[in-house]
């Protein structure tokens, strides 16, 4: 007898097995394995990447409730909309009142507790790092930013020092260039999700040094008369038992020049945000949905065609003495191959675009978008995964199910 | 006590098998009464016309269908009474069939296709009977060999030595697209010899071949029965009859003697 070697010349020391045989076929059909691979990779995107958007939008949505610490926003003349953009996942801006309104406003019923706050914009020339909002804040009066720096930051922020923002691109050096000058950076916060993440934040005593730095690089962002005076909003929060529409009424009744003011509502902006978060997570989850539908009507059509197509083999099989269970194992190891390999590879696919685009992701959202932590995210991909996992299996074991119906002997016969 | 003591001796006995179809809303039994014996070393030939119920016969006998009414006992168990897996391991180390429908599996090699069935089971692989222990002995794997060769496996080598026995040793690399069909039909028979079985069930083993193949065939099917095997075959082929010990006709669902 001749000596026992492979297709390739190669010796053969092993031999074929049942175990073997599910990936055997599956090699011996490489566009069916593909495709089907393909649509399980579909599934795994779809819920994945769906899933995961849902969950960070949530999150930026909860962050951002979280950040809002005041119930009402009183802002210059037609600022109203560029503050409520500031709030959610808009552009810098800048603006100011130039006339002094806040002790005014203060003095309005229900008024509980209030600070003042300057916005600027920075440029998105040589002169600045990066198109920034830059926000100073009363630290003696100061309600809202002051309780989350403290949870981030353990210290004061000092004249000329700033605390950057999550997506603020700080040098090496601890540095950030605003306006032609190096600013020390402090301390870097948490992401939020919310343009928060796209802001510095400095001692309002700063504000006058930032003026005049804009102006030494041409573009003064405000009038020197206002630089040490200037206020872009004033967040009030409201006292017990007051709606801060009620408050903002009130305001406008203490001085007739007042009814001209923008009422930002922070609540509110969570209303909206929230009512285009919710629309957004229903399309998202729709989409999925749809998706899924789809893919597994192409998977059952697939397994039954492919059934169709393989009632031979598994007639023969049995003629061969395999059992009942022995055809389910290798349906079922195929299936598994398939479902882990499209599984894998959709959550792959989708985390090239998720993780990397995730701040590009929420600007192009307008939305609050903050990435969920590891374990979250681990959780998904195991979630992820094993949906695809159990979805693949029970349409193989479904075609199974009509695979074992008719007697070997009846298949064989077919056709004869 | 006598019947069943008789029964236990014989490797097949099929007892008043019936089966009955239905076509175009009547009745018939495409196999009516049967009875056959077979020990171990007989070489039964069945014949007759086609759609007389002789392909439904053997199956029955290798439990692929059920009767309508009477039993079938191999090795004195009733086939019908078996569950799944008893019945397959029926088939896979008692029974060897030859379909007579290509059924080789496509996606493997023709070596694999024969190596398969011994692997179904644990045990499958040290069952075998006569035939296969003497393909074995045929191996050059005792060959006094280099400490560092390759040991060729034991199932490839049994498989090997039956392809060789039925002149298809050079396409055990090819799969069964690539073959012929009087091939394919060989490589169907070493597939049901691999795992030694000791009743030998064949629906028209000739079919596709020429007559040099045939001779090949039919010459291995008596050497087998000679070693020990119970042989079944349907055939239509009168040249394949004469290596039979007997043949019967099946007429109309009705076995009887010629």
């Amino acid at each position: 007898m001749g000596r026992i070697a492979s297709e390739d010349g190669a010796p053969v020391n092993s031999h074929i097995t049942l175990r073997s045989l599910p990936a055997e076929n599956l090699r011996r059909k490489p566009l069916r394995t593909v495709a089907l691979i393909i649509v399980v990779m579909l599934l795994s995107v779809a819920l994945f990447g769906g899933s995961l958007l849902s969950i960070n939008l949530g999150n930026g949505m909860r962050s951002m409730e979280e950040r809002l610490g005041a119930d009402l926003m009183v802002v210059p003349q037609n600022s109203a909309q560029q503050a409520e953009a500031l709030l959610a996942n808009g552009s810098p801006g800048t603006f100011y009142f130039t006339e002094e309104a806040a002790s005014a406003v203060a003095k309005a019923d229900g008024v509980a507790q209030f600070t003042e706050q300057v916005y600027i914009s920075s440029l998105a020339a040589a002169c600045c790092a990066s198109k920034l909002q830059i926000i100073g804040y009363d630290p003696s009066t100061d309600f809202v930013i002051q309780p989350w720096l403290s949870s981030q930051f353990d210290g004061e922020v000092k004249d000329g020092q700033i605390v950057a923002g999550a997506g603020v691109n700080v040098s090496s050096d601890g540095t950030i260039e605003l306006y032609g000058r190096t600013w020390p950076v402090v301390a870097q916060l948490a992401s939020t999700g919310t343009s928060l993440d796209n802001s510095v934040f400095i001692n309002r005593a700063t504000i006058p040094s930032m003026v005049e730095a804009s102006a030494q690089v041409s573009h003064r962002v405000m009038p020197e008369q206002y630089e040490k005076k200037a206020v872009s909003a004033v967040l009030i929060k409201v006292a017990d038992g007051y709606d801060p529409h009620t408050v903002a009424e009130s305001i406008t009744k203490l001085d007739p020049s007042y009814k001209s003011l923008g009422f930002v509502y922070p609540g509110g902006i969570t209303s909206s945000a929230k009512a285009s978060l919710g629309s957004l997570v229903g399309y998202t989850a729709i989409f999925v949905a749809v998706l899924w539908v789809m893919g597994v009507i192409v998977l059952l059509v697939v397994f039954f065609s492919s059934v169709n197509e393989r009632k031979r083999e598994f007639a023969s099989l049995r003629i061969m003495g395999a059992t009942r269970g022995m055809l389910r194992g290798v349906i079922a190891r195929e299936a598994l191959i398939v479902s882990l390999a499209g599984g894998v590879t959709g959550v792959a696919l989708a985390s090239l675009f998720v993780f990397p685009f995730s701040s590009l992701i929420g600007r192009q959202l307008q939305l609050p978008y903050l990435q969920a932590g590891p374990l979250a995210v681990i959780g998904m991909i195991a979630v992820s995964v094993l949906c695809t996992v159990v979805v693949c299996m029970g349409a193989s074991m479904l075609a199974m199910c009509k695979l074992a119906r008719p007697e070997a002997y009846v298949t064989l016969r077919e056709g004869q | 006590m006598g019947v069943e003591q008789t029964e236990r001796k014989h490797l097949l006995v099929v007892d008043d098998l019936t089966r009955r179809f239905r076509r175009r809303g009547k009745d018939f039994d495409a196999v009516s009464h049967v009875d056959l014996v077979m020990d171990e070393g007989d070489f039964v030939a069945i014949v007759g016309r086609s759609g007389n119920g002789k392909s439904t016969l053997i199956s029955m006998i290798a439990g692929l269908i059920e009767p309508t009414s009477g039993t079938v006992r191999v090795d004195g168990e009733i086939v019908g009474r078996m569950d799944d897996r008893t019945l397959s391991r029926l088939r896979n180390q008692t029974i060897g069939f030859v379909m007579q429908s290509q059924t080789l599996l496509s996606n493997l090699t023709v070596l694999d296709n024969v190596v398969l069935p011994a692997t179904l089971f644990d045990d499958a692989a040290g069952a075998a009977g006569p035939a296969a222990q003497s393909d074995v002995s045929g191996g050059e794997a005792s060959d006094a060999m280099p400490e560092d060769a390759i040991t060729p496996d034991p199932l490839n080598e049994r498989a090997m030595a039956l392809l060789e026995r039925l002149g298809v040793a050079d396409l055990a690399g090819s799969y069964p697209k690539e073959l012929s069909g009087g091939e394919m039909r060989r490589v169907s028979i070493a597939r049901a010899l691999m795992n030694g079985p000791r009743l030998l069930i064949a629906d028209e083993p000739t079919g596709d071949l020429d007559q040099e193949s045939t001779e090949v065939v039919m010459n291995l099917l008596r050497g087998l029965a000679d070693e020990g095997t119970a042989v079944l075959m349907v055939t239509h082929d009168s040249e394949a009859l004469g290596y039979a010990d007997y043949a019967l006709r099946m007429d109309a669902g009705v076995l009887s003697r010629p």
